[in-house]
């Protein structure tokens, strides 16, 4: 019953973005930076639309779901397997380790149809074209008040030229246009420039950032043809994988990235992809992927050296615009893979160059770090079942020296828990310029660290999950000026009541060490730790009216300092109107975190492609609206204004960033245009 | 003799709940609520819930430090109107020593009633010329099966605040209150929590997972904090002997562990 319930509570559109909700929260529990799940968003939205046949469906489509755990989807593909097919969707429920959570997420994207064949041909130019779905999107936005960066001056040329003022305008504007038929063919563009970039004048002409791509599937023996901006995901992340991978979120079990080789990078992120070509052939049970790629990025050189790669993609004044694209990089990369019933084994190596010399400053903690313009990494990975347990693992080398392993295993004793067990340990002289892997620190080097997390479903609309992390540092790390050690853990229940009901409970605790800033002289470090309660409940009062309450307490200290208290109050309401093609969602909260240590992250759904977790500290208060209107079924437009303001300052932000204001007004629009 | 003071002093969250016996080699290290898995110096009252004779030795290596290690030896006794069980382990080296001795009566009364307590005398020796002094310390435990898959167990050790004192030298004996559950998924899992709060200390959380992989052999994870150590441990069951290891790792200090071994008869 209660998927039947969920199942018919809310439109597809509004379901997908729901999910996003979710999944984004689930992500962001434990993170405090903005993490790009364009890639997610696209084929949530696209399979919104072009549900799943679990009748006739594989693993690689399902992984597509990255809210589906490895172990989820080996279940259900098992399932399938044993019971030939499934007649009704309620069978989901009957699924080993799926449960009324999951499940809800899961809907919106499939259904139950007839079983056939996998269509394993390329179909005619004609067909795609027939079954293809083109999509342009147009989004801008803006700070309403005025930036101290856009304040004009007698001379606007001479403070441009002194970087005093940004060359731009403040709006923000993207187009991306995308064309996928199946999953045999996807195609798109993507043009953006950022707040402060200049569109179209002395300094710079047309979009500060341009992305294009074409991905082709089952293409006879080849499995993905990708040209254009690539994404190259393989193993663990200890070699390459700029895809975002869960790590610490309240889904505890999901917590190593997806092994989704090669794939198009449809985002405006400017740094995280790779440019050039890659082929994933097929042979047998193995697969051998290579990809080639060539791209510029910025950064600050002098001569042939240069001290650090920059990454925002920020071009808003002359001295950005003097480190663009001054460093070409080279990757070059394959991947060997073998799969047969209950075991994959993987092989991952990577060539970077660069074309001028990357020499960081010279500070004790990154004397370890990657110096000059080669670097060659390695990776053996593996995953395997042995009765209930799965075991999986990746070790890696780099040229420069240094290595780094990272080994776990999941188990399910019984249905109603899953554990998780990893371990990493990372040397500090391992530095890997494409690394992105489970972590503590920023950086996958110069860490070791114990993972345990379980999720547990005691009893009837119960779930209750929870990890600890104890890691340690061997090396100094920036700030921290000696071999320092921390741990985290988290444990939140969540509980449905009812089909109107939901809510849970989540507390987390945090302890690292840090340098005392008021010591001047020597850096002394010292502990400090953060807990943090919070209490969330949604009612949906009928399908079309949903309130939702947020609270937060927190309390950060450490040796030197007293305790100091944030919290926060959020109330949220969301209507979809019966008869306009229109749905809305507002929020108000308020906060009092005076102490940065105290600073509160909090989700709020956003216009599509944006996600949004603005960081709160201070006194004040933040509201929102966010409407949806489908004009027409092939048109749909999106507006989002929200507003920041404090009781206890009368400026936001620092130098060209600065608002003479106490508040502070976002405002987000998109057009989507689908034929 | 510095170092080792000092490690001592290091030990904000050690596994055991007392430093002169070995810790538990159950997951986490939880002790307190486990039916038919009675531990030297824990819950006495677990003692009524084995059925069968037992002799046990465990040796527990802290931090891979010889001066460090403890030794321990056990038997219990299952009779219809009491189980008796006794305890000796020992900590120490050369010239400083601690001996802990301990006689157990526990009994079931129901379903919702066990009940166990202990007697141990603890004695210290400082050097080879202070000679050896030692003090009763009193024990009690209890445990309550609430639904048939799920109890509940609790220990206070040294209710009574015992000190040990000779001369100018004054020893704390902690004083440790222990509040556990142990619940069976199945026959063959079962999760495990504790609560430690020693008097004037920092209340330990202890989590741990007890798994069957096959009729001869289970697994343990777990831990406890703060800080978080986790533990890592097996159990393989050869005819009457039992033999259990246990590992955690300190983040700090390094590898600890517990070997053990059970004869039942």
């Amino acid at each position: 019953m209660f998927v039947l319930s969920i199942g018919e509570a809310q439109e597809p559109q509004e379901n997908t973005a729901v999910v996003i909700s979710r999944i984004y929260e689930m992500l962001t529990a434990d993170k405090e930076s903005d993490l790009d799940l364009t890639t997610l968003e696209d084929d949530l939205n696209y399979f919104a639309q072009n549900r799943i046949n679990l009748n006739n469906t594989s693993k690689e489509v399902l992984e597509k779901l990255q809210f589906l755990s490895d172990k989820q989807i080996e279940n259900l593909l098992y399932y399938l397997y044993r019971q030939k097919r499934m007649q009704t969707i309620y069978e989901l429920q009957l699924v080993e380790g799926f449960d009324m959570f999951l499940i809800r997420n899961l809907l919106p994207f499939v259904y139950v149809g007839e079983t056939g064949t996998k269509q394993n041909e390329f179909p005619s130019v004609k067909d795609l074209l027939r079954w293809g779905k083109n999509e342009i999107s147009l989004r801008g936005s803006r700070i309403w008040e005025q930036k101290q960066g856009y304040v004009s001056t007698t001379d606007n040329v001479a403070a441009e030229a002194e970087d005093k003022r940004y060359v731009g305008d403040p709006n923000y504007l993207s187009v991306k246009y995308s064309f996928r038929s199946g999953d045999k063919i996807d195609v798109g563009l993507v043009g953006e420039k950022d707040a402060g970039e200049q569109f179209w004048g002395r300094y710079h002409k047309g979009f500060d950032f341009y992305s294009g791509y074409v991905q082709l599937n089952h293409l006879g023996r080849l499995k993905t043809l990708v040209l254009g901006n690539l994404k190259a995901n393989f193993g663990l992340g200890l070699v390459i994988h700029p895809e975002v991978s869960m790590g610490k979120s309240t889904d505890v079990m999901n917590v190593l990235p997806r092994n989704s080789g090669l794939q198009k990078s449809s985002s405006t992120d400017e740094y995280n992809f790779l440019r050039g070509i890659g082929a994933t052939v097929k042979i047998g049970k193995s697969e051998l992927s290579a990809f080639y790629s060539y791209k510029l990025f910025d950064g600050d050189s002098t001569g042939t050296a240069f001290s650090y790669i920059k990454t925002d993609g920020l071009h808003r004044t002359v001295s950005d615009l003097n480190h663009k694209d001054r460093i070409a990089t080279q990757v070059v990369g394959g991947n060997w893979s073998w799969r047969v019933t209950n075991f994959y084994l993987g092989f991952t190596v990577v060539d970077t160059r660069l074309s001028r010399t990357l020499e960081p400053e010279l500070k004790p903690y990154n004397m370890f770090f990657f110096r000059g313009n080669h670097q060659l990494a390695g990776g053996l990975n593996y995953r395997f079942r042995l009765k209930k347990f799965t075991f999986f693992g990746e070790e890696a080398i780099q040229s420069k020296g240094g290595f780094a392993v990272l080994n776990g295993f999941t188990v399910s004793p019984v249905s109603r828990v899953n554990l998780v067990a990893l371990y990493r340990y990372y040397s500090k002289r391992y530095d890997v310029l494409l690394a992105n892997a489970f972590a503590e620190g920023s950086k996958v080097n110069n860490e070791e660290g114990f993972y345990f997390g379980f999720e547990i479903y005691p009893i009837k609309h119960w779930k209750i999950v929870a990890y600890a992390d104890a890691y340690s540092f061997p090396w100094l790390r920036y700030t921290v000026s000696s071999p320092s050690v921390g741990y985290d853990a988290l444990l939140a229940a969540n509980y449905i009541p009812t089909k109107k009901v939901e809510m849970y409970w989540r507390i987390r605790y945090k302890q690292k060490e840090k340098n005392l800033t008021e010591i001047s002289i020597t850096d002394f470090t010292g502990r400090y730790d953060l807990a943090s309660l919070r209490y969330w409940v949604s009612f949906a009062a009928n399908k079309r009216f949903v309130l939702k309450s947020l609270v937060e307490v927190n309390r950060a200290s450490s040796e030197k300092e007293s305790p100091t208290w944030g919290w926060l109050f959020s109330q949220e309401v969301s209507y979809v109107f019966r008869k306009l093609p229109l749905s809305f969602n507002v929020r108000c909260e308020w906060f009092d975190a005076v102490n940065y240590d105290n600073r509160i992250y909090s989700y709020e759904r956003d216009v599509p492609y944006v996600f949004s977790v603005p960081m709160l500290y201070g006194q004040g208060g933040r509201w929102f609206g966010n409407c949806k209107w489908n004009l027409s079924k092939k048109l749909s437009v999106w507006l989002k204004v929200a507003q920041t303001f404090y009781a206890d300052r009368n400026t936001i932000g620092s130098d060209l960033e600065l608002i003479n204001s106490n508040h502070k007004t976002d405002i987000h629009t998109v057009v989507r245009f689908q034929f | 003799m510095v170092n080792i003071i000092f490690l001592f002093g290091c030990l904000s969250c050690p596994a055991q709940i007392v430093d002169f016996v070995p810790a538990s080699h159950f997951a986490g290290g939880v002790s307190v609520a486990q039916k038919g898995e009675w531990q030297h110096f824990y819950n006495p009252a677990l003692l009524a819930t084995s059925d069968r004779n037992a002799i046990s030795a465990t040796y527990e290596s802290r931090f891979a430090m010889k001066e460090l290690s403890i030794q321990a030896l056990s038997f219990s006794i299952p009779t219809s109107l009491l189980s008796v069980g006794a305890s000796v382990s020992r900590f120490g080296y050369s010239v400083y020593s601690e001996m802990f001795a301990g006689i157990s009566l526990a009994r079931t009364f129901d379903r919702y009633l066990t009940m166990g307590v202990q007697f141990n005398y603890y004695s210290a020796s400082f050097s080879s010329t202070m000679g050896r002094k030692g003090v009763v310390v009193p024990q009690v435990g209890l445990l309550s099966e609430l639904i048939p898959d799920l109890s509940v167990g609790f220990c206070v050790f040294n209710p009574t605040c015992q000190q040990l004192k000779y001369r100018d030298i004054v020893k704390d004996i902690p004083c440790v209150f222990s509040l556990g559950m142990q619940y069976l998924f199945s026959d063959g899992f079962q999760w495990l929590c504790q609560l430690d709060k020693v008097l004037y200390h920092v209340c330990v959380c202890r989590v741990g997972f007890e798994y069957r992989l096959m009729p001869a052999v289970v697994v343990r994870v777990g831990g406890y904090g703060p800080s978080f150590v986790p533990t890592l441990g097996c159990g393989v069951k050869v005819g009457g002997f039992l033999f259990d290891v246990d590992f955690e790792r300190h983040p700090v200090l390094g590898i600890t562990s517990v070997g053990a071994l059970q004869y039942h008869f």
